[in-house]
């Protein structure tokens, strides 16, 4: 699902991404600057559980579970989630409700608007973010849930039953 | 704008860093009261209190069972929750009597003998009350910022007042600050 042809070829979702707010979505870590990310873009519309085992860009909507492990998940500004969610890092810049489960840390950014509860070691709020909800923090079980993290099975992003649940969305979503 | 709050610091002071805190914010979360409290493991409970939702509908008359009903939803924690520290801010001056007795009612069941409890007043009409944002800087110290969304109606409650009306928690000490505003430790009475 997540592939796309390019000169009449088929290519993996991570080299599909070309705009760099996709390809870099962790200004300030180190690991995204080489770790390209996968992208739902704004016109699409998922209900279902997306797992996988690379970095996603989701500036679509997204409404069911997202578990993405020892990954990057950022929410595009666009991105509208009615789900839990889990990964190792999570920004918000778009709109969640749902909890959020970040194994090293959780980041809702200024255009960023939470309804849930948040469990990460670290937790940070920027000048503007809306949040409501319960903040769960460890800032010593940092090491601890980073050398516990589950091994997905999958190397690629997938959703379940991919042929019912993906639909392109219709111009009035408007992404 | 930063207020220093003596009172607050001495609530803040020896908390244990080693114990999972739980603490209830009866505002929204700021990026600064998020960041103080990442230094502790703890849970932090954001009520958002000064939205909408929760003042714009106590402008009409409700009965007693209406605003219990209505605290109750606002407040909707699991059943074993207990507060290590309760930040109130100013939320009181914005609750009319009948409204205050309910909301501390239904607070009231989170409290503890031991729980932290902090909040401001305002008693001499001639204070102007501002509408503002609070966020917690350091263990004595405020960030107040004005708020982006319309005042709603305030109310200036005495001590006697507060000590009449509250439910389930009383005045314990209190400290006029610079600015106007009582800064007020609460204590819970026993057997609520």
């Amino acid at each position: 699902m997540f592939e796309k042809q390019r000169n009449g070829k088929t290519v993996p979702a991570s080299d599909v991404s070309s705009d760099s707010a996709a390809a870099t979505p962790f200004q300030d870590s180190p690991s995204s600057s080489v770790r390209r990310s996968a992208l739902i873009g704004s016109s699409i519309k998922i209900t279902g559980d997306v797992v996988g085992d690379e970095n996603l860009v989701i500036d679509g909507s997204v409404e069911g579970t997202i578990n993405l492990s020892s990954n990057e998940l950022v929410i595009g500004q666009s991105g509208h989630i009615n789900a839990n969610m889990s990964a190792n890092i999570i920004r918000v810049d778009g709109e969640v409700k749902g909890d959020i489960n970040g194994q090293e840390k959780v980041i809702v950014s200024k255009t960023g608007r939470v309804k849930g509860n948040i469990v990460a070691p670290r937790v940070t709020l920027e000048d503007g973010a809306k949040f409501k909800g319960s903040i769960d923090m460890d800032p010593g079980g940092l090491e601890t849930s980073t050398t516990h993290m589950e091994k997905p099975g999958s190397s690629l992003t997938k959703t379940k039953g991919v042929n019912d649940i993906l639909e392109k969305a219709s111009s009035d979503t408007g992404g | 704008m930063e207020l220093r709050c003596n009172l607050l610091a001495s609530l803040l002071d020896d908390l244990d860093e080693e114990r999972k805190l739980t603490v209830f914010d009866a505002g929204s979360a700021t990026p600064e009261t998020v960041e103080f409290f990442s230094n502790y493991k703890c849970r932090l409970h954001f009520s958002d209190l000064f939205s909408r939702e929760a003042l714009g509908c106590l402008e009409g008359e409700l009965t007693e069972a209406e605003l219990l009903n209505h605290f109750q939803e606002l407040l909707s924690f699991p059943t074993s929750t207990s507060f290590d520290v309760c930040l109130l801010w100013d939320v009181l001056n914005y609750l009319n009597e009948p409204a205050l007795n309910a909301f501390t009612k239904v607070l009231s069941r989170y409290l503890n003998s031991d729980t932290r409890i902090h909040g401001f007043a305002t008693l001499k009409p001639s204070t102007p009350f501002p509408n503002q944002v609070f966020s917690l800087v350091k263990i004595n110290t405020l960030k107040l910022k004005t708020r982006s969304a319309a005042q709603f109606p305030y109310y200036l409650h005495s001590q006697l007042t507060l000590n009449n009306t509250l439910s389930g928690m009383k005045v314990g000490k209190a400290t006029l600050l610079a600015n106007g505003l009582l800064e007020i430790s609460f204590n819970k009475i026993p057997d609520h």
